[in-house]
């Protein structure tokens, strides 16, 4: 009998079977890759929008409402990020994509009113999705205040900033 | 090419398009920072001079010299009763100080503007009536 030129069906079915695992693993390390990433992209935006806060450097717009309303902003505070967590909060139809909502705690014994801390929470919010926009170049897909900031499989909005 | 190859590649490239978005970003909020340290630091030093002159007393005066830029960027100093705002045309930067009144050489400005790459006077005087006030002029 000869064997020449033949493959066994054992190594048949190896080759077709590895194919389909490398699409496997490669559709969950994407998934879980892009949400490490957008969770890194986010802590990059509250420390900067921490250290923007703490430096009291702002926009125009913001600078004229906080010198009528929140004149204690004005002036250098001290702005620390405790952490940063997310919630799966499951896919949307609308945006045919998978809803994260992100939020960060904040500490600062220098803020004494609920007003400021929201203030400065919400220029917080804006420089994690702005961040996460930035990362993922989603800039285009969003509004003026990135909400919500946008990757390839999810989307992110911003939970108020829990003061501690 | 082996399964392994074609799977660490992928991977590789994966992780590696993630690093370069996030380093890109973090090098841009790195610049925002810097930019907002040192515009800080110009309303404090401006701020810090005009007590420094106003707690010297009569005839006590002093130098102030602007830096050039802000990283790069243009910027104003503008100086009323209220306080220092640093103008870098979109972003503000504001420091108080502690001083009954700021004018100009004329004695009636109420709001004096100080530009980048200027050195200016502050010098400490009082009037008639024995009310202390500064003036900010400009020098060589």
């Amino acid at each position: 009998m000869d064997y020449q030129g033949q493959i066994s069906i054992e190594f048949m079915m190896i080759m077709a079977t590895i194919p389909m695992m490398l699409l496997l693993m490669a559709t969950f390390t994407c998934e879980s890759s892009e949400l490490t990433l957008a969770m890194a992209a986010a802590r990059n935006g509250a420390t900067q929008g921490a250290s923007l806060d703490s430096l009291a450097v702002y926009p125009d717009q913001a600078f004229s409402n906080y010198s009528q309303k929140n004149q204690r902003l004005l002036l250098p505070s001290r702005v620390q990020i405790l952490g940063i967590e997310y919630q799966n909060q499951g896919y949307n139809p609308v945006y045919q994509k998978t809803k994260i909502q992100i939020r960060a705690y904040a500490s600062d014994p220098t803020l004494k009113t609920r007003g400021d801390k929201n203030c400065m929470g919400e220029r917080i919010n804006y420089y994690i999705r702005k961040s996460i926009a930035g990362t993922f170049q989603t800039d285009h897909m969003s509004n003026s205040v990135f909400n919500p900031a946008f990757s390839h499989r999810y989307y992110y909005t911003t939970a108020d900033v829990k003061w501690c | 090419m082996s399964g392994e190859f074609l799977l660490a590649s992928m991977v590789f490239l994966i992780i590696l398009s993630g690093i370069i978005g996030i380093a890109e970003e973090r090098s841009k909020s790195v610049y925002s920072i810097q930019e907002s340290v040192e515009a800080r630091i110009i309303a404090e030093k401006v701020a810090q001079s005009l007590e420094d002159a106003y707690s010297g007393g009569n005839g006590h005066e002093l130098i102030v010299e602007m830096s050039p830029s802000i990283n790069g960027r243009d910027y104003r100093v503008k100086i009323n009763s209220s306080g220092v705002l640093v103008d870098m045309g979109s972003r503000n930067c504001f420091s108080t100080y502690l001083a009954p009144r700021v004018t100009g050489p004329k004695h009636t400005e109420k709001n004096i503007v100080l530009y980048p790459s200027k050195r200016y006077r502050i010098t400490h005087q009082r009037d008639e009536d024995g009310n202390h006030f500064l003036v900010i002029q400009e020098t060589i």
